[in-house]
């Protein structure tokens, strides 16, 4: 679960119109503890080699699934510091690390449903991945990174941003 | 791109649903500034005559819909049902804040579809909850559903109203609404009592308004036109427009209309206040008595069409019964100050003495004179015996006696008196007027 912060929106501007400093020290800090989770998590994805041959990326594929690419698995993994969107529950994230692509997905994801599905045993049976975490935050990549972590990006943001706040409320004072 | 992340640090700022009802709120702000304004300008001539010329061209219309709705009908075999088609419309206009444009079509599609009333207006019914509840618009949920009722279930499908494929092939029509019922039941009158619902109630009640007032300028204009008709529709608008008078029994009507609104109570107490001083009540109940009249006009019975008002006969029975009535009035009085007049309390007295036959008949005779009944005096004085004298016997302290023996005792009496010298004041000259008597 992600710490929930009230006013950091709004920190945001007043950093930005007040402080512009402060405005591009905060994102930077924010991202030094993220950094380290995708780094990991980018360590986790399998290389064209080790994956399926059947699901590797090739010239001529024509079906829809989409097929696997290291590089592009490995850019899909990456983090955000800017605010998201607000989701149906009315929340904002403040920072996100993200696995975007389609292929990094569903390697990240397969086998939560159905464990003994024929893809996910053979994919089990090449790669040696292993999925942790629970529930909604289980995978083999980005999710494993981030239970690996500790919680220690999630405390490391939360610090940055309350540490631009006391800079911030120190100069206006 | 996928939709996998991990939320580090995230802020609540509020769901869309609070957004909504904000920006619903801001909406109905407006409206009702709208209204304000629309009412400060409707004394201008020139706001009169565009919303003169945007009322007749909805009356128009809304004629027009309810005819095709009313053919329609018709040619599906439910003729009979058009009154009670379009009076169900105009129900469901109010309750739930749909315009009549809207309706109709969809109702017109479900008859063809079903051909029957019931089978229409259930499943209108069922199409608004559907409509409330998937923010699919109505016409396309009608068009699903009449298609469905056809056979057709794949625009059902398509709407995404939770009934799988494998339903929709297996179970019958009426196993499909009723499911259809359960799941999206209540969701139009839920969204008829949001602030959404409430913009949008206003804007029926809007539109109503210039449907009503088109039609009375419509009415209007072929009473100016001696052609009866209205070809020269915007030329007569401009010479109407000077006439406000057409115009406040608009404004009166939208008044009524306003105080339907919940919260709008004070601004249509204060409105209605206005319209019910001076002139501007005379000659909306000249406009009113006009349209009731036409109303009452389209029904075939000669009573309700008000026709009879017309009878001379009955105009006779009213006046006769009018006048019966204060002649009834005017008894009443006469009897009342009969208790009051000295000569008829004498009279009455004088008959509960014991009297003669003919003495009692002049009695009754002068009582019947006083009391302005001719017949009676003319009764009794043809039983008066002219040469009778007229003695009265009446209570003199316990003794009875005749009017002449009261007046000789008097007399004798008078003079002992006289003669005994000193027992009375009467003088001698006196004694000879009184020997005289």
């Amino acid at each position: 679960m992600p710490v929930t912060v009230k006013g950091g929106l709004d920190l945001r501007k007043a950093l930005r119109n007040y402080a512009p400093d402060l405005s591009k020290e905060m994102p930077k800090e924010i991202a030094s503890f993220l950094k380290p989770v995708v780094k990991a998590a980018r360590g986790y994805l399998p290389s064209d080699s080790q994956i399926l041959s059947g699901w590797r990326d090739r010239p001529n594929a024509m079906g829809k699934f989409p097929l696997y690419s290291y590089k592009a698995a490995r850019s899909g993994i990456t983090y955000k510091t800017t605010p998201s969107k607000p989701n149906r529950e009315g929340f904002r994230s403040l920072a996100t690390i993200l696995n975007k692509t389609a292929a990094g997905a569903i390697y990240e994801t397969a086998g939560r449903k159905n464990p003994n599905s024929t893809f996910v045993r053979n994919l089990n049976g090449k790669v040696v991945g292993q999925m942790k975490g629970k529930g909604k935050m289980e995978g083999r990549a980005m999710f494993r990174a981030f239970e690996e972590d500790h919680g220690k990006a999630t405390d490391g943001v939360r610090k940055a941003i309350e540490k631009a706040n006391k800079r911030f409320q120190a100069r206006i004072k | 791109m996928s939709n996998l992340f991990i939320s580090i640090a995230a802020e609540f700022t509020g769901k869309k649903a609070f957004k909504q009802a904000e920006t619903s709120t801001e909406k109905l702000t407006k409206s009702v500034k709208n209204v304000a304004k629309a009412f400060g300008a409707a004394y201008s001539t020139t706001a009169v005559v565009n919303f003169g010329k945007a009322s007749v061209m909805a009356a128009a219309n809304d004629q027009r819909a309810q005819q095709q709705l009313a053919l329609a009908l018709k040619n599906v075999g439910l003729g009979r049902d058009a009154a009670t088609s379009e009076s169900y419309i105009q129900r469901l206009q109010t309750e739930f804040g749909i315009v009549d444009d809207k309706l109709r079509p969809a109702y017109q599609r479900l008859a063809v579809a079903t051909h029957s009333t019931y089978e229409s207006q259930k499943l209108l019914n069922l199409a608004l909850d559907i409509s409330a509840s998937t923010g699919k618009d109505l016409d396309s949920v009608t068009s699903a559903l009449s298609k469905a009722y056809l056979g057709s279930n794949t625009a059902l499908s398509k709407l995404g109203v939770g009934i799988s494929k494998a339903d929709l092939k297996t179970k019958s029509f009426d196993e499909v609404t009723t499911q259809l019922a359960a799941t999206f039941k209540g969701a139009a009158t839920e969204s008829a009592n949001t602030f959404a619902g409430s913009v949008a109630k206003l804007g029926v009640a809007s539109q109503n308004v210039k449907e009503i007032i088109g039609v009375g300028l419509i009415d209007a204009l072929k009473t100016i036109s001696k052609d009866k008709s209205i070809s020269n529709l915007a030329a007569d608008m401009e010479k109407l427009a000077t006439n406000t008078a057409d115009v406040i029994r608009g404004i009166g009507i939208m008044i009524a209309e306003i105080q339907k609104i919940p919260g709008m109570g004070v601004v249509g107490k204060v409105l209605g206040t206005l319209n019910k001083i001076g002139p501007y009540s005379m000659l909306a109940d000249l406009g009113a008595e006009a349209r009731r009249k036409a109303e009452v006009a389209k029904q075939k019975n000669p009573i309700q069409s008000g026709t009879y008002l017309n009878n001379p006969i009955t105009k006779n029975t009213t006046a006769i019964t009018k006048l019966t009535a204060a002649q009834v009035a005017q008894t009443k009085i006469a009897k009342a100050a009969a208790m009051f007049d000295l000569k008829k309390i004498s009279i009455a007295a004088a008959l509960k003495g014991n009297i003669s036959p003919d003495a009692k008949n002049r009695l009754l005779a002068m009582q019947a004179i006083e009391n302005g009944n001719a017949d009676l005096a003319a009764k009794y004085s043809a039983k008066i015996n002219p040469n009778a004298s007229m003695n009265v016997n009446v209570h003199v302290a316990g003794s009875v006696t005749s009017a002449t023996d009261l007046v000789s005792t008097v007399r004798k009496g008078l003079l002992d008196a006289n003669v005994a010298g000193q027992q009375t004041n009467i003088r001698r000259t006196d004694t000879t007027a009184l020997r005289a008597i």
